[in-house]
């Protein structure tokens, strides 16, 4: 594997509640090679989010970082000051959300609001500026250019704003996009473009992305490498095709078992239960309340995260491809 | 927008209508005949009564005398006072600019106050300055103005003289500007008169100083909510993740979209004001709306009274009015619809 | 709720209730008779003998501000008391009626709050004249609009909500939900929207007697005991004025900062 662009390492986020202190991210490791598509995936209050968050230092109080190391481009992002992570922001890593229109300042053009990022990363302004928003729009299919800078974000198609976001985003050259569940506000039709316009992209600019979603779908369909995540940790992470041609952990494989398919009849063995209150983790693996293979071991001891394979990393005491119990 | 428009203007009649008909009703609550509270009612004789009765129409059915007194006040007659037997509205209009001067002294001073300081307790919650702006907040909805007003007056015309006399807008040694505003602070700095430039202001100071704390409270909360709301919302967070600088964010991001219902909460201050204004210029014996209001309620001079509520009204919804235009011309959301 | 919400919310609930107990035990606890007059201790500054004072007649400016908050809580109590009853069943109505009552009776509200809250008070007292319950009456009067548009909004979002239409559609008659089922629902909001109102009745009340319109002089009322302070003040005499007034900003501060701590502590998205 070449030098990631992006690891993060044991990075691990406490959310301040009184009484005491929340876990929501217990150690998460994740890697993202230059050009390469990740996908983020898991149940909606995993941590997909504040992972993605908590690398950018955008968390809010009282969410903050207490251990790990978030590296890109060979600097470490969790000591810098809040200077130079405002420099990597935009510049290096860029991000955009899962509400468009929200995510758009309702009182400014996309024409001004491309323009204020412009001015501050490559200190664009005037005649100049002007001419590289258009540029961006064209980049990102935004039809009528002029139309399209002098609108608010109102006038404009949840799938428009997503692509002003996206041009936003791409205004600064960044390496690494992240987008945290881009699609999921969107109509179907609509998220195909958007996916391909990302896919477009990364052919074009070579722009690495962490896609992160609930939609396994989107995965498929995008990503060459998946990282699976639950309860505040990646549970696996391989090669998009031989994670879904033979999942290991037994929670992907509930994962995608609990995927609608077309002619199949609804999925009688969706996960029960649902994902952990940060605040009462269980005890081991944070699987085993759920898990229908769970010995004394996962309720006593955690498991660690082992690459069993070239690529694939599991966090389980039984992974399915091992005859038996590992170690 | 312009159907907004069309819709805004249109709803005016109706609410001058309204208020109008509450106005007019509010003298038929009285029980009693109405020619009793008229100056020296006791020693009028029945035939008198009856005469000014018929000169005032008192003794035609309610719906005529609600049908004369709107054709009067479409003609811009307000009626006439039982006290000076002059019209109202001619004594309301030369009154009004010395309430403006007071009121816009007292907004100005309000609104260059809290609105930083409103923003500057949300960008920095929960800082000395936020705890600051939350006193100031309680305090200032929590004091009369009438009572601050007299406070300041013990400090600053008894303790440390340094204000005037609550004896209106000027002292009675300095010689009133040629009227050319009717503001005397305008009226002097036009005619390069710095001396009574300064008397005015000092003469000013005060009451706006009382009225203006009041006006203070509410409008710091509304920044300050709106702004955090702002800092909070989706767009801001957005912003940050591009690498905005923090400046940039605050002030062409969140200061511009939480301005706006500001500027609508400065309209229902305004409202405040009008009310604060009858009491401030009772106790500075400012010659304005409110000391004529003052003097009408002193002398059960109810024509005056009614006058100064509909003339005050009427310029409350005109503000109202202005204000949603304006904020509509400001915000792309609402110049859509 | 952080702990600190919790203790300025007590204040405001100790500074109430000590207003409270101080009207409640006027008559007990107030060292002289608030009508009193003495011309050889008039304008007394404040010593040990009165701790407040002395006013033009001599009279006792703390025992008069003891009483004044017996009859300044009357007012408000009295005033947010019938606007509510009369605000609330105005726009439960509305919400419960629609159509055109519903229309009528909102426009109506419309129409008085175009007027600026206090001119509407004046034009109200000065029409019916000076005299307690008619101030109780003008200042409930202009805030009538409030709890009518409060339960209006109230009873057309409790009627469609799912637990109504479930105790409708297992047969319950119309009238018989709204008063058994809605009216609990609707109480919280109504109740820290009177909390607070209860504070501007107050300075209203003051305001309206300050100017003459409501209780007559020489009541003891904080109002009309700050307009019998008005002369002197300019002579160096402000204690008349001065005590009264901080006895209203009190009674505000405290209405207001217990009427913050209930909505929070109301507010069921508060966790």
């Amino acid at each position: 594997m070449t030098e990631p662009l992006l690891s993060v390492r044991g990075l691990t986020v406490e959310f301040d509640a009184p009484p005491g202190a929340a876990r929501v991210l217990t150690g998460v490791d994740l890697d993202v090679a230059p050009a390469e598509v990740v996908g983020l995936v898991g149940e909606s209050g995993c941590g997909k989010s504040v992972t993605a968050l908590a690398m950018l230092r955008l968390l809010r109080a009282p969410g903050r970082i207490t251990g790990g190391s978030v590296r890109f481009q060979r600097r470490e992002l969790t000591t810098l000051s809040e200077a130079e992570i405002r420099r990597v922001r935009g510049r290096g890593i860029a991000m955009i959300f899962q509400a468009p229109r929200e995510s758009l300042n309702p009182v400014l053009t996309i024409g001004q609001q491309l323009a204020l990022v412009l001015a501050r990363h490559d200190g664009l302004r005037g005649r100049r500026a002007r001419a590289r928003a258009e540029e961006l729009c064209a980049m990102v299919e935004l039809g009528d250019t002029r139309r399209i800078l002098g609108a608010y974000p109102h006038e404009l198609s949840g799938g428009m704003c997503q692509r002003a976001m996206i041009a936003l985003a791409l205004a600064c050259r960044p390496a690494l996009l992240v987008a945290d569940e881009a699609t999921t506000a969107l109509d179907v039709t609509v998220q195909l473009q958007i996916l391909l316009l990302l896919r477009r992209l990364r052919d074009s600019l070579g722009l690495a992305q962490l896609l992160i979603t609930h939609n396994l779908g989107v995965v498929a369909e995008a990503c060459q490498r998946v990282a699976v995540m639950y309860a505040g940790e990646i549970v696996e992470s391989a090669p998009a095709e031989q994670l879904f041609a033979a999942p290991w952990h037994p929670y992907t494989r509930r994962l995608l078992a609990a995927r609608p398919r077309i002619g199949a009849p609804p999925a009688g063995d969706a996960i029960p239960g649902s994902v952990p209150d940060p605040r009462r983790r269980p005890t081991g693996c944070p699987f085993h309340p759920r898990c229908y293979q769970a010995q004394p071991t996962c309720r006593e001891s955690h498991p660690a995260s082992e690459e069993l394979a070239p690529g694939r990393h599991v966090r389980c005491f039984y992974p399915e491809p091992a005859p038996g119990p590992h170690r | 927008m312009t159907r907004y428009l069309l819709r805004r203007l249109a709803l005016l009649p109706l609410a001058l209508f309204g208020v109008s008909l509450v106005t007019f009703a509010l003298t038929r609550i009285i029980p009693g005949d109405p020619t009793d509270r008229l100056v020296g009612a006791a020693f009028l004789t029945e035939e008198r009564r009856a005469e000014i009765r018929r000169e005032y129409g008192l003794d035609r059915p309610l719906a005529a005398q609600f049908a004369a007194y709107l054709a009067g006040l479409a003609r811009g007659d307000l009626g006439t006072s039982f006290l000076t037997s002059r019209p109202v509205g001619a004594d309301l209009r030369q009154r009004f600019p010395a309430t403006l001067e007071l009121t816009a002294a007292a907004m100005l001073f309000a609104v260059v106050l809290a609105v930083p300081l409103g923003v500057a307790s949300a960008v920095w919650k929960d800082s000395w300055l936020d705890h600051l702006g939350r006193v100031v907040a309680v305090l200032g909805v929590s004091m009369p103005v009438f009572w601050s007003g007299l406070i300041l007056l013990y400090l600053f015309f008894f303790r440390w003289p340094w204000a005037p006399a609550p004896i209106g807008r000027l002292e009675p040694h300095l010689l009133a500007p040629p009227s050319v505003t009717g503001l005397v602070t305008i009226d002097a700095l036009l005619a390069g008169d710095g001396a009574v430039l300064g008397g005015a202001l000092r003469s000013l100071a005060l009451p706006a100083l009382a009225l203006g704390l009041a006006a203070m409270a509410p409008l710091a909360r509304m920044a300050r909510a709106t702004m955090l709301e702002a800092l909070g919302s989706d767009y801001v967070r957005a912003a940050r993740a591009l690498g905005l600088a923090e400046g940039t964010v605050v002030v062409r991001h969140a200061l511009r979209t939480s301005l706006l219902p500001v500027i609508t909460m400065i309209a229902v201050v305004f409202g405040y004001q009008l009310g604060g204004v009858v009491l401030v210029e009772a106790v500075f014996a400012w010659p304005g709306l409110g000391q004529y209001a003052y003097h009408a309620v002193a002398n059960a001079d109810y024509p005056a009274v009614q006058g100064f509520i509909l003339y005050t009204t009427t310029m409350y919804i005109a503000l109202f009015l202005i204000v949603d235009l304006l904020s509509a011309v400001l915000d792309p959301r609402v110049r859509a619809t | 709720m952080t702990r600190k919400g919790d203790a300025v919310t007590l204040t405001g609930l100790a500074m109430t209730l000590g207003l409270v107990v101080l009207a409640l035990l006027a008559p007990w606890i107030a060292p002289y008779d608030p009508y009193a007059t003495d011309p050889a201790r008039a304008l007394r500054p404040p010593s040990a003998a009165h701790p407040f004072g002395t006013g033009v007649f001599g009279e006792d400016i703390l025992a008069r501000v003891i009483w004044g908050a017996r009859l300044d809580l009357l007012i408000a109590a009295g005033a947010v008391g019938i606007a509510l009853v009369l605000g609330g069943a105005l726009g439960a109505g509305a919400g419960f009626l629609g159509g055109w009552s519903d229309e009528g009776i909102m426009r109506g509200m419309d129409v008085l709050q175009a007027f600026p809250n206090f001119i509407l008070a004046l034009g109200i007292a000065a029409a019916l004249g000076p005299s307690v319950p008619n101030l109780v009456l003008a200042i409930a009067l202009t805030n009538v609009p409030i709890y009518a548009r409060l339960m209006r909004s109230q009873v057309l979002t409790q009627r469609t909500a799912p637990y109504a239409l479930a105790a409708v559609g297992v047969g319950n008659p119309t009238a018989r939900v709204l008063f058994v089922h809605l009216l609990p629902n609707t109480w919280s909001p109504i109740l820290v929207q009177a909390t607070l109102q209860s504070g501007w009745a107050i300075l209203q009340a003051a305001g309206l007697s300050f100017i003459g319109l409501g209780v007559p002089v020489p009541t003891p009322e904080w109002g009309v005991m700050i307009g019998m302070g008005v002369q002197q003040v300019t002579a160096g005499q402000w204690w008349i004025a001065f005590f009264p007034g901080l006895a209203i900003m009190a009674a505000v501060i405290g209405l207001n900062l217990l009427g913050d701590g209930l909505q929070d502590w109301l507010d069921p998205r508060r966790k």
